[in-house]
Formats: structure tokens, C-alpha cells, sequence
């Protein structure tokens, strides 16, 4: 089991390292553990995030392409779909079985088929456009639908901060 | 090596090779490892790109994780991305025989057949004893009883006869056929199953009440009132520490105990003063302040008195702390919790060292040993914070201990499903411990079968047996009660000599003598029939006398159940605490009871009764006097059938009518008036109702008396409202019958329209049809509100009444003007006001107008100020003891003009609360009031505006429907009219030969006949289509007008600036605008309508109906063959029954009939299915796809009977050929042979080759589909059963496959 997921984690790194898609850049922490991933997540444009670098970690199952990764963003963030404690909540890591919403299409919950790739690419969707149906942080759903303006310069500041500014 | 097995092995080849197919580079989806030749990668499903392919053993791992089992043969497994099915091959064992044999085949698919079987036997069976065997239980049981109580059978000996025909209202023959039965049987079910359904509503209704109303926060206060606190406050304490603390000691809990109490007290003393210092003027607070003031003095007396004092002082003082009780010891707790005692507890300490130094000393080693306990405890919970979420939930439930101190609740907060079980098991309903965990077996199914028999027989024992045999008792009883008293009364009665008064004034005055006879002959002499008749066991087949002795019972449960907790619980109150465990708890459960009783009684009456009484009334003015002029009520008819239907008829219009009513009452009160002027209606958005909470605590007395109240005037509103215009206005006075239903335009086409069952099953459509399009146009809606708002501006206007209804305070409306004489007042009005030029600028009195009349003759007219002003709620959403204080008058700067009589609002309030009227809190929050004029007369002005609005109010309905009704029926004419007479000429120029005159003039009449009815009658039709005609004019118009105002705000700029260059700006954006607003034109606006999903079902339904005709023509064709095919064949041998067998495939026959439903069932069911895959199109798509559908059909039924007709047609060519001598048309020989040639006038013709072979054609066709049909089928089954037999003998696992297109 462990064998497959390591071979997996090495091809799919492999795969990155090659053509990485624009805004992302994710490797293992250190290379005995394939297991837990660094990744930086580049604000997307045109959103309030535009222009911040986000840390997340990655922390592989030991069963990985059976079952979803988690992703955290190490410090967190202000943005709906990401508790307070960082982790992120979108469709694409939810395994199929546990949905207690039933907000989701099976199609849209983890499959082997996603990839750490597409998995970054989605948090940079999920960053641009907030899924408010099925939120993560009550508070800042309720910003974001009311209260855009303040909303976007929370997350300025924070990122100002982040940058050390 | 046979051939199968090669082919098989040529297979795997075939695989193998295709796995040289893949690609380099292609990698498994899920480990994204290559391809090798020991795990190759397979392409198993319609994905295409990078995650084409995938690995085996990947694929199954996958699948395993999400628990499906793949070994199963027939299991399918989806592709997560694509759906579609994954490709599997099953495996063979090598040893497979290429043939199944025989014997392995038949035993294999008899085994399945078998189990099938049992399974449907076991589906059946459990479908037969459960629908139909346990209500025929019911009814067996229920007639045994009842024979029991009767102690005879309805039929002397024959106990059979009696079980089914017992009782029954039919008229019973001497002869019992087979079918009597059978529709005995069926009518015995149906009055089983109705009280089934009803017994099981009540039991849900009535437990739920229960439930809700043991849930309820004030039936524990209710509780508390009547029995008062189970453990004074210091066992409470104690008790609390005992669960904290287990080690605790006795003595230290005591100890503890005593502290916390002092503790208290000096917070209480505390809190007094903050109360005294903060809001001395607030009247809750006050109470409370009372309360603690009397704490206090007793605080101020303790540090004297002894300890052993201060417990008898507590026992006093907790019931006077119960206000803030459970806050206190909560916020105790909660100290405890934190650990914090610092400043009070210092307080304490000192306050108790006064007391008495031992004691102090005690107390201070019992408050060190709880400071380590607790400690320890904080300690335990911060080691184990698992622990801690476990040990929260204790302290909330300990909480919740004084303030509902009744032990039921405390378990229902911790486990809630046991109460439910016990619900559940007090509710007996029949059915539904079987129902739950269902297993399907044989013998499970008799033996839940049996269960539910023996609890029918003890339900129906325990509810109706006993009830009713002690309802004998009873009544004779209360009869003999009754007897005593009356004779009683007569003896009073002769005493006081009233029977010579009586005589007396027979004599004396006449119409006395006909009051006399009316009573005596219809009142009494009705009475002691009933009674009699009853004594005599002559009313046995009556349902309403026979439920007389149960009903009494019953009310005599309930009332004891009424008197023994009243009984109970004397003595007791929030002062003196019922003590006995088992005795509150019987309380509780009897006081449960009887507020459930209340509760469901008052919610009956809102809920069934109402809306009943509201249908029966609308029946009597509206649709009897409509449908049936002439007539009293127009339901009983349509439920003669099953006359208790009557009730769910007028409960479903008189919901719908209330509902209506209260949606005109919202807008009006939304949009219209101010607020606050229907605050004797209940607003939707109202904090202050609480249905439950109100109804518990209100006397009952008076909440019938609202009901009876509200119901009064809705009665009024309804029967005036529509009485008026359906039952007097328009018969009697006006001697019309435009308000009478008379579907000319129907009856003209032989529809039969005065069908009670025909018009409930049609009107109510145009009316959904015309309701949801007027509703899908906006301008329908503002208009009505704009007539609504206007009518109100007016009437409000006329009877001064503007600053009450509409907040819109006019000063002309502030008095009245006084005229000369009624010369001025009647015709010379404006001329009379023009004569005073300072007719409101300088008001007069009454006396100084009368003087100044005579002094000044050029002065016509003054005004005299009167009315008041008075304060009105300022919002619907007040609290009923606030209104008390309103409607008062005041002057201009708000001062009263007598002072309120609190006293007697106060005393009011109590008289009408009851027992538990403190009990009510209503939300104060938006009590408010303003200052508004009101005239004199105010209460008849009110009234007048009500009787204006029903004015306005039928003036807009009657104006509506009959300009509907004469638009659409003058569309008709000219639109229908044209088309009508083409489509006649038609039909009669290439039908009939000779169009004779006469057919035009019968026709030209029932024309003229229909439109002119249509001015003289109502017709539901054309009244409807009408409407939603006028609706869609009038949405146009407003759609032109409002682009009308677009346009004219983008010329005004122009005219004010005057610049070129903006006025050419303008104009082009003037021609934008203009192509917009035409966007709205008539097209979009039929699109609006067309596109509502009424209109897609209307649609549906009419191409299924289209759709089902043709099919089973196409049918029908097919089966008539089958009739002259036996006609042929058996021509000879049924000579003599051929009346008999004429009719085995009659086209008009009942096969027919059945066969026509059947396809009809499937073809709605298709369809349906059709309707909910596509009703997300729109109108016009929809059309078109379904013309294409209808029309794929329609090809496949010509297909199927094609060979039929070209064999018909050749053969009647042939014979026309042949024998052209015998007929005068081409035509002929086919109408001969399809219709008279097998019958038996015609058999002296002699037959003739042709028509032999017609026959002989049609049975080989026919012969050559059903034998291929059977080819096929049987084909099918056998090779079904072969993958069978492989599948479960020598399949061994399965393998993947790559999925091609020819897959399918």
C-alpha cells in the first residue's frame, strides 16, 4: 500500500518538476518523507489575494491515491472555504463517502484520478471565486456576501502582514 | 478442443494483442505506473486522454476501498468520470463443456425459478395480510364485539352471514351470490380501512400534541404552579454536591451546603441594591426587588438567630427566591467551575465568622475540603480532556433541576428515545412495530400477521369493547340521574302551579298555541323517540348511536382524569412543594393528559372545524346558488357515493378560501393601511403568538369564546359577502340568472355538465390555468393594488377616516361642514362652501354657526371641528395587555383626558387570564403607539368602511368576471366563428354527398344559440380564458405605458438643455430604448405564459392523449385480426354459438376497453418519466421534440401494422378484379370483407378465392409475428439461462476489458 502511494507521490513530483502550472510550486519537505508536502500558493490575480504568497502543507495518506490529502495553509488564511486552523474545505478533498451536506456531486469529491496538481489548482479556483454554500468560516462568509470591501481589505492586511510589511 | 473454447482462447489472443496497443508514455490513472507485460494497462471505459488507462490490480483496489464486491457476478461497476459502465469479462473455468447440459440447465433455472417464486409468494402474501387481511381484521374483530354487546346476531344462526353482512346499510337479498360477497367485502374494507386511518391520526395527532406539550417551557412552569418544587434548595445543593463529589462525607456537604446559602443570600442583598440603584421605576423589577427586600430582612434576622432557624428560614425563603433560583444556582455552579472564589467567598467568610465561631470553624474546613475537591477535579480534567466534554453534561442537566423540578424531564433531556418508545407503545397503533425491521421471509410474514391480529383484538377490546360495555353503565346512570332531576322539576313545576299558568295562557294568547304544538311535536316527541328507540335496541345500525355508550365512557375518563388531578395536587402549590415521588409523577401524567386534551380540543376546532364550517357556508353562497340555482347545497350530491368525503371536501375549500382571505388581509396590511390598524388580526410575523404556549394557558372557556367569536364574523363576511349578491341581488331582485353556470358552448357538444362529478373533476382547472398566468404578470398584481389602494383612499376619505386608516391626517376631515338648510347641504353644495371664503380657516361651534346663519344670510356653509384625538397601536404586532391601554382619547400634546383606570384593566387582565395568567409573557418589543384624529359615530364609521370595501370588493369581481366572460366569448365569435363554418363546410362538401340546407341552419342556430347564452349566463370557460385574456391586454398596456414614461423622462433633458449634439445622443438612444421595451412585446409575453409549467403539462397531457388513441388504434387494428381470424377458422364449428362467440374480440369489447387502460398506464408512466427528463425546456423545443417523438412512434406502430392493411388492400383489389360484377365500388369489397362477410346473413354468399386468401393472409402474418416474437423470446431466455448456469458454475473472477465502440 505505502509502495504504491510512494511510487505515485514520486511520478506525480516527477510530473511537477517538469512543467509545473504557473502560481504553484510544491516539493516534499524532506526527501526521506513523501508523505508531507510543502507547497507555496500564489495569489491569483484580480482577487484580494492577488499579490500573496501562501505556505500550505500537504500531508499525504498512507493509502494516498485511495483516499484524499489534506491540505493546510500554514499560517491560515481569511477566506470562506478555510477553517480557522487553516485546512482547507473544497469538494476535491472530501472522499466520496463522507459528505454529510450532500452539497457535492460524487464527480466533483476525490477520485484517484485528481493530482496534487489539480488539487493546487482548485485551491487557486477556490481562491478566486469562494464557494459560500458550503462554507468553512461562518465569519468570513458572512463578509464576503455583505461586506465585500471590508472583507478584501482584511485579507490585504493580512498579507501585508505575511510579507512582513 | 472444442470450438467455444478455442474462440475463447482466440479472445484472450485478441487481448493480448491489443495491449501492444498502448501507447509509450500512457500511464495508470491511479498509480500512474506503465505499461508492462506482467501488469498491463487496460482502457476499460469510454475516458479518453491521461486517464485513458489504468492498471488492474489498481482498478480493483480502488474499487474494493469503495466496498463493492466485484466477484459477484453481474455486479456493475460505474467509471467515476465518464459513468459509464466498466468493461468486465468473466472467466471460464477451463473444464467448461461447450454445450450446458440439459439436465444442469433445467435444474439450475428451476432452483432460480424456485427461489423467485418464494419470493414473490412471500411479496404477495405479506402484500395480502398486511393491505387487505388487517383491516378485514379490524372489521371481524369490530363485529364480534359488537355482537357481544348486542348478545344476538344480526342474523339469527348463521355466524358467517352476520360477520359479513352484519350491519351493513345495503339492503341484503335472500340469495348470496359470490359477488354479494365480494361487494360486501369491499365496502367492509373501505369502512375498515377509513377508521384505521383515522384511529391512527388521532393516536400520531394526539401523541405529538403530548409531546409537544411536555416539551413546552410552560407546562413545567404550569407544573410548578400546581405542585410546587420537589426538593427545597438546599436538598437541591446537596443533591448537586452528591454527584460532584462522590467521596464527600455527609457532614461536609452540610457544611457546604450552608455556605453556598449564605453565599447567596449576600449576593441576593447585592443584587437588591443594584436593582434599587439602577431602574427604581421598573415594575418587573420591583416585584422581584419586593421579594429580595423580604430576603433581606430575613438576611438582616439570621446572623441573631440560630442555625437550626436558618433552615426553617430557607425552606420560606426558596419559594421566594424561585425567580432568580435557577440563575443563582447556576451562576453558583458555574463558580465552582472556574474556581475563582476570591472576594465573596472572603465576604462569606466573614459574614458566617459573626455567626458563631465553631460553626465557622466547620464551615471553614468544609470550604477547604471543597477547594481541594475541586481542585483535584480541574486537575482530572485537564489530565483527561476526553473527560471533560463527559462531565459538562451532567451540570446542565443539574441546572435545569429547579426550574423544572418534575422528574420527566430530566430523563427525556438525557434519552429521548425511551419516551418515544413509550409513546409509542401507549399509542398501540397496530402496524407499526412490524413495519420497522421488516424481514421478508414466509414465516415471518404469518407470524407478524398473527401479532398484528392479536393486537388489533386487544386494541379494538380496550377502545371500543370496554368503553362501550361500561358505557351501558354509565348511561343508565346518568339516565336515572336525569329522571330524578326532571322529576324533580315537575315536582317544583306543580308546586309553584305553573301547569295552571301554562292553561291559563293557552287560552289567553293564541299564537302560544302554535309555539306549544312545535315544541311538543318536533322537540320532546323527537326526544323520547330517540330515547326509546334506543331502550328498545331498535337503533342498532346507526354508527352515531352505537358510539353513544363509548363516547360516554370517554368523557367520562377525561373528566375524571380532570377532577383527579385537580384532587391531587390540592393543597399544593409554588409555596408548599409536593414532597411524594410517585404521586407528582401521577400528577404530571394526568395533568399531561388533560392538557393534551385541551390542546387538541381547541386545536381541532381552529384546524378541522373552522375550515369545514368555512366550506359548508361557501357552498350554501357561493357554488350551490352558481352551479345549482335554486337548490340549498350543492356538495351532497357529489358525495353521495361516500357521504363522509363531504367533510375533506369542505375542509380543503374552506382552507384554501381562509387562506385566500388571509393573503388579501397581508397585502392590505403590508401595502395599504397603516399598521397597527389590524392589530386584532394575527400578522404571520407576530413574536406574540405562541399557538401551543397561548392555548395552555388561557381558560378554556374563553378561547371558545374567541373561536366562537372569529368564526361569527367569518360566517358574516361570507354568507353577507356572498349571500348577498348569489342568493338575493341577483335572483330576487334583479330576476337574473348572470350569476348561473351554463356551459352552453359544452352542452352544445353533448357534454353533460350538470354532472356534479364532471364539474368537480373540470372547473377547478381553468381556474389553475387563469390563476397561474395572471400570477406569472406582474402588472395584474399592481393594478389590483392600486384599485385596493384607491378604494381605501376614497371610503377612508368619505367617512373621515383617513388619519386612522391611512396615517394620513387631512385637516378638511377634522369636523364636518354645517349647511344653511338641506336646500345647500343636497344640491348647492360647492356653491354653499364658496360662500364662506374662510370656510376651514376659521372653524365654528354648532351654536355659534347657528347664530351666525341668522346674522350673516350671505354665508351658506361653516365648519364645525368635532372628533377626537385618540391613541392607536402604531404597529399589528402588539401585546394584547398593551391594546388595553390604548384607545383612549388625549389631546394634541399627548396628555390623557381622564386618567387610565389601571385598576380595572389590571382586573380585567386577571379575571380573564385564569390560573395560570401570569404565566403569560407576551413580547413587548414593539409596543408603540400614535395619535390619530377619529371622528364621532367612530365604531359605525368602521363598519361603514368594511361595508365599503365589500362593495368595491364585489364590484371589481362581478366587473372582471363578466367582462371576461363577454371578451373571450366576442373573440370567439369573431376568431372561432369563421374557422367553425370552414371546418363544416369541409366536412360536409367531401363527407356527406348531399349538403342539404338544413344541416347549415341547425347548425347557424346552435351557433347563435351558444354565444347568446354566453350573455345571459356565466360559463366557467370562457370566464376563465377571458381573464387570462384581459390579464395579458393589460400586461401589454402596461408594458406600453411604461416604455411611454422611459421615452418622455429621456425627452424632458432635451427640452431643458436644448444642446444638438445631446439630442442626437438621445435620439439613438431613444431608438435603443424603443427596441428594447419592444423586446416585451406580445411574443414575449406569450412566451412567459407558454413557457409555466401548467402549460408544458397541458401539452404533455394532450399529446399523450393524441399519442395513447393512435397507439391503441394501431393495437386494436392488430387484435381485430384475431377476431376474424377465429371468425374464418371456427366458422363452422361454432355455427350454433356464434351469438357467444361473436363477441370474443368485439373492438367495442371489455378486452378492448383493458387493453386501451393498459396502454394508457404505460404510456403515462413513460411519458412522465419523458416530462421530468425535459420539463427544463422551454416551450417551443419542447413542442418540437415531442412532435419528433410522437412521430418516431407513429412510424413504428405504421411498420408493425403495415404488412396487415397492404395485405388487406391487395386482397380486396384482387377480389374487385376478379369479381367486379358483385360490387359497385372500388371500396366495397374491403368494407365487405372487413365487416359482413363472417357474419352469419351473410353466409349463403358463396366465398370466393380472394376472399379466402384475405384471411388466410392475415393468419400467416399474424402467425409469422407471434412466432417470431416467441423465436426470440424463447432465444432469449435459454441464452439468459445459459450465462446463468456458466456464470454461476464455471465462472472463476473477472478480468477487465478494453472498451470499443462496438461494445454496446
Amino acid at each position: 500500500m505505502t509502495k504504491t502511494a510512494q511510487k505515485r507521490l514520486l511520478k506525480e513530483l516527477q510530473q511537477l518538476n517538469k512543467d509545473s502550472p504557473p502560481g504553484i510550486v510544491a516539493a516534499p519537505k524532506n526527501e526521506n518523507d513523501l508523505f508531507v508536502w510543502d507547497c507555496l500558493i500564489q495569489g491569483p490575480p484580480d482577487t484580494p489575494y492577488e499579490g500573496g504568497v501562501f505556505n500550505a502543507k500537504l500531508e499525504f495518506p498512507k493509502d494516498y491515491p485511495l483516499s484524499p490529502p489534506k491540505l493546510t495553509f500554514t499560517p491560515s488564511i481569511l477566506h470562506p472555504n478555510i477553517y480557522n486552523n487553516g485546512e482547507v474545505c473544497i469538494s476535491i478533498l472530501h472522499s466520496p463517502g463522507d459528505d454529510p451536506n450532500m452539497y457535492e456531486l460524487a464527480e466533483e469529491r476525490w477520485s484517484p484520478v485528481q493530482s496534487v496538481e489539480k488539487i493546487l489548482l482548485s485551491v487557486m479556483s477556490m481562491l478566486s471565486e469562494p464557494n459560500i454554500e458550503s462554507g468553512a468560516n461562518v465569519d468570513a462568509c458572512i463578509l464576503w456576501r455583505d461586506n465585500r470591501p471590508e472583507f478584501e481589505r482584511q485579507v490585504k492586511t493580512s498579507i501585508l502582514r505575511s510579507l512582513g510589511f | 478442443m472444442d470450438s467455444r473454447a478455442e474462440e475463447l482462447l482466440t479472445g484472450i489472443q485478441g487481448d493480448a494483442s491489443t495491449y501492444d496497443d498502448v501507447p509509450a508514455g500512457a500511464s495508470c490513472r491511479i498509480c500512474r505506473g506503465e505499461h508492462t507485460t506482467e501488469n498491463p494497462l487496460f482502457h476499460p471505459c469510454k475516458c479518453k486522454g491521461s486517464i485513458k488507462y489504468i492498471h488492474e490490480s489498481c482498478l480493483m483496489e480502488w474499487i474494493a476501498s469503495k466496498n463493492i464486491d466485484i466477484t459477484k457476478s453481474g455486479t456493475v461497476v460505474n467509471c467515476d468520470i465518464c459513468h459509464y459502465p466498466i468493461n468486465f469479462k468473466t472467466k471460464y473455468a477451463e473444464n467448461m463443456p461447450e454445450r450446458i447440459p440439459m439436465s444442469l440447465l433445467l435444474k439450475r433455472s428451476c432452483i432460480s425459478h424456485f427461489f423467485r417464486l418464494k419470493e414473490i409468494i412471500t411479496i404477495v402474501l405479506a402484500a395480502v395480510l398486511f393491505l387487505i387481511g388487517v383491516p378485514l381484521t379490524w372489521n371481524f374483530f369490530g363485529k364480534l364485539y359488537t355482537f357481544i354487546l348486542d348478545r344476538e346476531l344480526p342474523y339469527r344462526d348463521d355466524f358467517l352471514k352476520s360477520i359479513i353482512f352484519g350491519f351493513s346499510s345495503a339492503p341484503i337479498k335472500e340469495d348470496i351470490e359470490s359477488s354479494n360477497i365480494l361487494l360486501q367485502m369491499v365496502l367492509n374494507y373501505r369502512f375498515s380501512i377509513l377508521q384505521i386511518i383515522m384511529v391512527v391520526i388521532l393516536h400520531i395527532s394526539l401523541y405529538f400534541q403530548y409531546d409537544m406539550i411536555v416539551r413546552e417551557s410552560v407546562f413545567s412552569k404550569m407544573v410548578f404552579h400546581k405542585i410546587g418544587p420537589q426538593y427545597t434548595k438546599e436538598e437541591l445543593i446537596k443533591i448537586q454536591l452528591k454527584e460532584r463529589f462522590p467521596m464527600m462525607d455527609d457532614e461536609t456537604i452540610e457544611n457546604v451546603a450552608k455556605i453556598m446559602k449564605g453565599r447567596e443570600e449576600i449576593r441576593n442583598l447585592a443584587q437588591q441594591e443594584n436593582n434599587h440603584n439602577n431602574n427604581p421605576d421598573n415594575a418587573d423589577n420591583e416585584e422581584e426587588s419586593d421579594d429580595e427586600q423580604e430576603n433581606a430582612n430575613q438576611n438582616e434576622e439570621q446572623p441573631g438567630t440560630e442555625n437550626t432557624n436558618a433552615f426553617a428560614d430557607e425552606a420560606v425563603n426558596e419559594s421566594q427566591h424561585e425567580s432568580n433560583a435557577g440563575l443563582d444556582s447556576s451562576s453558583i455552579l458555574a463558580e465552582q467551575d472556574s474556581a475563582t472564589e476570591s472576594e465573596s467567598e472572603s465576604e462569606v467568610e466573614e459574614q458566617i465568622e459573626d455567626i458563631r465561631p465553631l460553626d465557622a470553624f466547620v464551615h471553614h474546613r468544609a470550604q477547604n475540603e471543597l477547594d481541594e475537591l475541586l481542585d483535584q477535579n480541574l486537575q482530572a480534567a485537564a489530565d483527561h480532556p476526553a473527560a471533560g466534554p463527559e462531565h459538562i453534561p451532567v451540570q446542565p442537566a443539574a441546572q435545569v433541576l429547579p426550574q423544572a423540578p418534575e422528574p420527566i424531564p430530566a430523563p427525556r433531556i438525557v434519552d429521548e428515545e425511551i419516551v418515544n418508545d413509550i409513546g409509542d407503545a401507549n399509542n398501540q397503533i397496530p402496524q407499526a412495530p412490524i413495519i420497522i425491521n421488516l424481514k421478508l421471509k414466509l414465516m415471518n410474514v404469518i407470524a407478524y400477521y398473527i401479532i398484528a391480529v392479536v393486537l388489533i383484538a386487544v386494541y379494538l377490546s380496550a377502545s371500543y369493547l370496554l368503553p362501550t360495555f361500561t358505557g351501558f353503565g354509565l348511561l343508565k346512570c346518568y339516565a336515572g340521574l336525569v329522571k330524578i332531576l326532571l322529576s324533580g322539576l315537575f315536582q317544583l313545576c306543580y308546586l309553584l302551579h305553573l301547569p295552571r299558568f301554562y292553561a291559563t295562557s293557552l287560552t289567553k294568547i293564541p299564537q302560544m298555541n302554535v309555539l306549544d304544538s312545535m315544541v311538543k311535536e318536533n322537540i320532546i316527541a323527537s326526544c323520547v323517540k330517540i330515547y326509546q328507540s334506543y331502550n328498545t335496541n331498535a337503533m342498532k345500525s346507526s354508527v352515531i348511536l352505537r358510539s353513544v355508550p363509548a363516547l360516554v365512557s370517554y368523557t367520562t375518563t377525561i373528566s375524571l382524569i380532570n377532577i383527579s388531578s385537580e384532587l391531587i395536587c390540592k393543597g399544593f402549590g409554588r409555596e408548599n412543594g409536593m414532597k411524594n415521588r410517585s404521586r407528582r409523577f401521577i400528577f404530571q401524567i394526568l395533568f399531561a393528559i388533560k392538557c393534551t386534551f385541551k390542546v387538541f380540543i381547541l386545536f381541532f376546532i381552529e384546524l378541522a372545524a373552522f375550515p369545514v364550517l368555512t366550506g359548508l357556508m361557501l357552498d350554501f353562497s357561493l357554488f350551490c346558488p352558481i352551479l345549482r340555482p335554486g337548490e340549498i347545497f350543492w356538495a351532497p350530491r357529489l358525495c353521495e357515493d361516500w357521504p363522509p368525503s363531504i367533510f375533506f371536501l369542505y375542509w380543503g375549500v374552506g382552507t384554501l378560501y381562509m387562506y385566500w382571505f388571509a393573503r388579501y388581509i397581508g397585502m392590505i396590511r403590508k401595502h395599504i393601511i397603516r399598521p397597527g390598524v389590524l392589530f386584532f388580526i394575527r400578522s404571520p410575523d407576530d413574536p406574540n403568538i405562541k399557538i401551543l404556549h397561548d392555548s395552555l394557558i388561557h381558560p378554556m372557556s374563553i378561547q371558545i369564546s374567541r373561536l366562537c367569536l372569529s368564526m361569527f364574523i367569518y360566517a358574516v363576511f361570507i354568507i353577507v359577502g356572498f349571500g348577498f349578491h348569489t342568493r338575493f341581488l341577483f335572483p330576487v331582485l334583479m330576476k337574473s340568472k348572470m350569476l348561473t353556470i351554463q356551459n352552453g358552448f359544452l352542452h352544445h357538444f353533448g357534454v353533460d355538465s350538470m354532472n356534479p362529478k364532471w364539474e368537480i373533476s373540470v372547473y377547478p382547472w381553468p381556474f389553475y390555468i387563469a390563476k397561474q398566468v395572471i400570477e406569472s404578470t406582474s402588472s395584474v398584481k399592481l393594478y389590483i393594488r392600486k384599485y385596493w389602494t384607491r378604494v381605501f383612499d376614497v371610503s377612508s376619505r368619505k367617512l373621515r377616516l383617513s388619519s386612522f386608516m391611512l396615517n394620513n391626517d387631512i385637516p378638511t376631515e377634522r369636523g364636518c361642514i354645517l349647511y344653511r338648510n338641506w336646500f345647500y347641504r343636497s344640491f348647492a353644495r360647492r356653491k354653499a362652501q364658496w360662500s364662506n371664503s374662510e370656510l376651514y380657516t376659521s372653524p365654528k361651534t354648532a351654536s355659534r354657526a347657528a347664530q351666525l346663519f341668522k346674522e350673516n344670510k350671505a354665508v351658506h356653509a361653516y365648519f364645525i371641528p368635532d372628533g377626537i384625538l385618540m391613541r392607536v397601536p402604531s404597529s399589528d404586532i402588539i401585546s394584547r395587555t398593551y391594546v388595553q391601554t390604548l384607545f383612549v382619547p388625549v389631546t394634541k400634546d399627548d396628555k390623557l383626558l381622564k386618567p387610565l383606570d389601571l385598576q380595572a384593566i389590571e382586573e380585567k387582565n386577571t379575571r380573564n387570564a385564569g390560573e395560570f395568567g401570569y404565566l403569560d409573557e407576551q413580547n413587548t418589543e414593539y409596543d408603540g403607539y400614535s395619535i390619530v384624529y377619529t371622528p364621532p359615530n367612530f365604531r359605525s364609521r368602521y363598519i361603514l368602511l368594511l361595508v365599503f370595501v365589500w362593495l368595491f370588493a364585489s364590484l371589481l369581481v362581478l366587473t372582471t368576471t363578466f367582462a371576461s366572460q363577454f371578451t373571450f366569448t366576442l373573440i370567439a365569435a369573431i376568431l372561432v366563428f369563421p374557422a367553425y363554418i370552414f371546418a363544416y363546410v369541409l366536412a360536409n362538401v367531401f363527407l356527406v354527398k348531399s349538403p342539404s340546407k338544413k344541416h347549415y341552419e341547425v347548425f347557424y342556430n346552435g351557433y347563435i344559440t351558444v354565444i347568446r347564452s354566453n350573455f345571459q349566463h356565466l360559463d366557467i370557460f370562457f370566464v376563465c380564458f377571458g381573464a387570462i385574456a384581459l390579464a395579458l391586454m393589460l400586461e401589454r398596456y402596461h408594458q406600453l405605458s411604461m416604455s411611454r414614461i422611459k421615452l418622455e423622462e429621456h425627452i424632458v433633458p432635451v427640452a431643458i438643455d436644448g444642446e444638438e449634439f445631446e439630442v442626437e445622443n438621445l435620439h439613438n438612444e431613444r431608438v435603443d430604448n424603443h427596441s428594447e421595451n419592444q423586446i416585451e412585446s406580445w411574443g414575449t409575453i406569450l412566451k412567459h405564459v407558454l413557457n409555466r409549467d401548467e402549460i408544458k403539462v397541458v401539452l404533455y397531457l394532450t399529446i399523450m392523449v393524441i399519442m395513447v388513441w393512435l397507439n391503441s388504434l394501431g393495437v386494436i387494428v392488430n387484435m381485430e385480426q384475431l377476431y376474424f381470424i377465429q371468425g374464418y377458422f371456427f366458422h363452422d364449428t361454432f355455427k350454433g354459438y356464434r351469438g357467444v362467440f361473436n363477441g370474443f374480440w368485439n373492438p367495442s369489447s371489455l378486452q378492448t376497453n383493458a387493453c386501451f387502460t393498459l396502454l394508457s398506464i404505460h404510456f403515462i408512466y413513460t411519458q412522465g418519466l419523458n416530462f421530468a427528463a425535459n420539463r427544463n425546456r422551454s416551450f417551443f423545443p419542447l413542442f418540437r421534440y415531442l412532435l419528433k417523438e410522437s412521430l418516431r412512434k407513429l412510424k413504428f406502430m405504421l411498420y408493425t401494422t403495415m404488412p396487415i392493411i397492404v395485405s388487406w388492400l391487395a386482397c380486396s383489389t384482387l377480389e374487385y378484379l376478379f369479381h367486379r360484377e358483385r360490387y359497385t365500388t372500388f371500396g366495397a369489397p374491403l368494407v365487405f370483407l372487413w365487416r359482413y362477410r363472417l357474419k352469419s346473413e351473410f353466409d349463403h354468399i358463396e366465398w370466393t378465392f380472394p376472399q379466402h386468401l384475405c384471411y388466410l393472409s392475415v393468419t400467416a402474418i399474424l402467425a409469422t409475428f407471434a412466432i417470431s416474437h416467441l423465436v426470440k423470446f424463447v432465444k432469449k431466455w435459454f441464452g439468459d439461462a445459459t450465462q446463468n448456469v456458466k456464470d454461476e458454475v464455471y465462472a472463476q473472477g473477472r478480468s477487465l476489458e478494453n472498451f470499443t465502440n462496438d461494445n454496446f
